[in-house]
């Protein structure tokens, strides 16, 4: 009987080891579960909309937009390259592209019915971006797309205009 | 044991909680509903602004250019399932005096994003400019001008006005100055008047009865016209504007006697040189003759002729007057001129003394040389002041105007042309009293 009970007091033993065990494999299991959100992947995409929003909203009320379509002549994709590169952070790739919306009514031919045709026709020549080449829009980070509508008066008619600002981060 | 399984499980639970948090914030999208809509409202307001300011120059269907916009942006933003409706049509309001620059335009625009749930957005949008000329001053000794002008936008205080030009423009008259005046005596059919050269010339010829037949100036095309008056005594005015004319030759009917009077002056508006004239004859003792000019600030010459065979007759009342014995009889010639600073009714008396007379009597409103003079200052000209926050706009500048000594002040007129930063603009006038 008293080996018996000598016994015991080792099963106890045992027993809190396994426990010990246990919980600590709890522990590192939900310690390498429980990974803390990288702010730069999870914020990027919010940030970058809002960077770019405000500033198209900051462009659009100073008259900035409406003065590169209109007095930057001929080669005003090139001023809009030195205006957005200036503004935007070092590491923020952009690509803008200017669209005229252009409304149209056409006929159906078959039916005579009068269709409004809505299409857009690029005002820029050349590509307005600072990336050297298109992969970091492909293969980079998250990519989001800030579509911005400005309407101006454009030889002595109301236009609107459609600027299309694709934002990426380069590196993570 | 199976307290330390448990206690593990809850770790393990309470983990995937945490990792399922943290995972979801990493993969739920957040849309720019908001930047969305501000973009929307922002182009709306700029189309309705863009709408006023090309209204000022040409008419503009609101209805229609705001009807296109509207397709075009519901089209382009179909794939958010777009939504917009003009819930209030553009109403445009001007109520522009000559003082007040007030322009109006307002609308409201309903906007749905079916894709993310945004319903029943109400975007009112209004666009206005309200600017006053308050007060303005022109001071002729200091030469200079300053203006007051309030300035207001949908917004209130209006803080971006450009101004494009301030312009003054004074109307003036010269006084009228006579530079020369003479009177000869006819006796024949002809008379050669050497005059010295004038801009304007008028001739008063009194004879016992007999017309002229004609004048024979350098120029004769410059005899504006002639009033006459037949009877005995006989008057004829004629008059031109030729500063060439030296030498004028009068050839009568038939050989006559009587008086010629002439006289030059400068400052009198040869374009339409005469108001208005009128003429009276009659028998008696005295005699009369009225005129209701036309215009302001002119100069009434009147000429009277009477014929009489009483001795010692003379014509009482007249500045200058002259006699010509013709055998038993006397005629007698006389002028008068006068100032007529308000357009109205003029009278000129003569007395013979109760001795009696023919008399015959003219009278011609010679108006006043007119001058506009037109001052139009840039704003790199102007000192602008603008009172912060509260709409107020303080403008001075230096005139450089030289108007003549004696010249009379008809009017003066201050305006002034304006641009807010989106377009807006317009002109402001005000009539001022010169001041100095």
């Amino acid at each position: 009987m008293r080996f018996l009970k000598a016994r015991k007091g080792i099963m106890r033993v045992v027993e809190a080891l396994f426990s010990a065990v246990i919980i600590l494999m709890a522990v590192i299991v939900s310690s390498q579960i429980v990974v803390f959100p990288n702010p730069f992947t999870s914020r990027t995409r919010t940030d970058l909309e809002k960077l770019g929003y405000n500033l198209m909203f900051r462009l659009a009320q100073e008259g900035s937009l409406e003065r590169l379509i209109l007095e930057g002549g001929d080669d005003w994709e090139n001023d809009a390259c030195i205006l957005f590169g200036t503004l935007l952070p070092v590491g923020v790739y952009f690509n803008l592209a200017v669209y005229y919306v252009n409304s149209v009514y056409m006929v159906n031919e078959s039916s005579s019915i009068l269709i409004y045709n809505v299409a857009l026709q690029p005002l820029n020549d050349q590509p307005i971006t600072n990336a050297e080449n298109q992969d970091v829009f492909r293969k980079g980070g998250d990519v989001v797309s800030i579509e911005y509508v400005y309407t101006m008066e454009i030889n002595g008619k109301i236009k609107t205009l459609l600027f299309v600002l694709q934002l990426t981060r380069g590196e993570r | 044991m199976a307290t330390a399984m448990f206690i593990a499980i809850i770790i393990l639970a309470m983990s995937l909680l945490v990792y399922s948090a943290g995972s979801r914030y990493q993969t739920l999208r957040r849309e720019p509903t908001r930047e969305i809509v501000q973009t929307i409202t922002d182009d709306f307001k700029r189309v309705l602004t863009l709408a006023l300011r090309k209204n000022l120059t040409e008419p503009v269907d609101y209805k229609t250019t705001l009807t296109d916009w509207v397709k075009n942006l519901t089209c382009y933003y179909s794939g958010w399932g777009l939504q917009l409706k003009l819930i209030n049509l553009p109403r445009f309001t001007n109520n522009t005096s000559l003082d007040r620059f007030d322009v109006e335009v307002d609308s409201t625009l309903g906007i749905n994003i079916t894709s993310i749930g945004f319903y029943g957005y109400e975007y009112p949008a209004q666009v206005n400019l309200s600017v006053t000329l308050t007060d303005a001053t022109v001071n002729l000794d200091e030469n200079t001008v300053e203006v007051n002008l309030t300035a207001f936008n949908e917004n209130g205080p209006a803080s971006d006005l450009e101004i494009e030009y301030l312009n003054i423009t004074i109307e003036y008259i010269r006084e009228i100055e006579c530079i020369y005046s003479d009177h000869v005596i006819v006796s024949g059919n002809s008379i050669t008047i050497s005059i010295p050269k004038a801009n304007f010339t008028i001739l008063h010829v009194v004879t016992n009865g007999t017309a002229v037949s004609g004048i024979n100036v350098t120029s004769a095309e410059k005899i504006v016209s002639s009033y006459s008056l037949t009877g005995n005594p006989r008057v004829e005015t004629r008059y031109w504007s030729d500063p060439s004319v030296s030498t004028v030759t009068i050839d009568f009917s038939q050989p006559c006697e009587g008086m010629v009077w002439i006289f030059e002056f400068e400052n009198v508006n040869v374009t339409d040189p005469i108001g208005s004239w009128s003429s009276e004859s009659g028998n008696g003792t005295d005699a009369s003759v009225d005129i209701m000019t036309k215009y302001n600030n002119s100069l009434i010459i009147s000429v009277i002729g009477a014929f009489s065979d009483k001795a010692g007759f003379k014509i009482h009342g007249c500045d200058w007057d002259s006699y010509k014995d013709i055998g038993k009889y006397i005629l007698a010639s006389g002028i008068n001129h006068r100032d007529a600073p308000l357009n109205g009714s003029y009278s000129f008396t003569w007395s013979f003394k109760n001795k009696q007379a023919n008399w015959t009597a003219m009278a011609v409103e010679v108006r006043a040389k007119q001058v506009e003079v037109n001052v139009s200052l840039p704003p790199s000209n102007l000192t602008i002041y603008y009172v912060s926050g509260s709409g107020e706009y303080m403008i001075s500048g230096s005139l450089g105007l030289e108007i003549p000594d004696g010249a009379i002040i008809e009017s003066c007129v201050v305006r002034i042309g304006f641009v807010d930063g989106r377009g807006i603009g317009g002109v402001v006038e005000k009539e001022v009293e010169l001041s100095g």
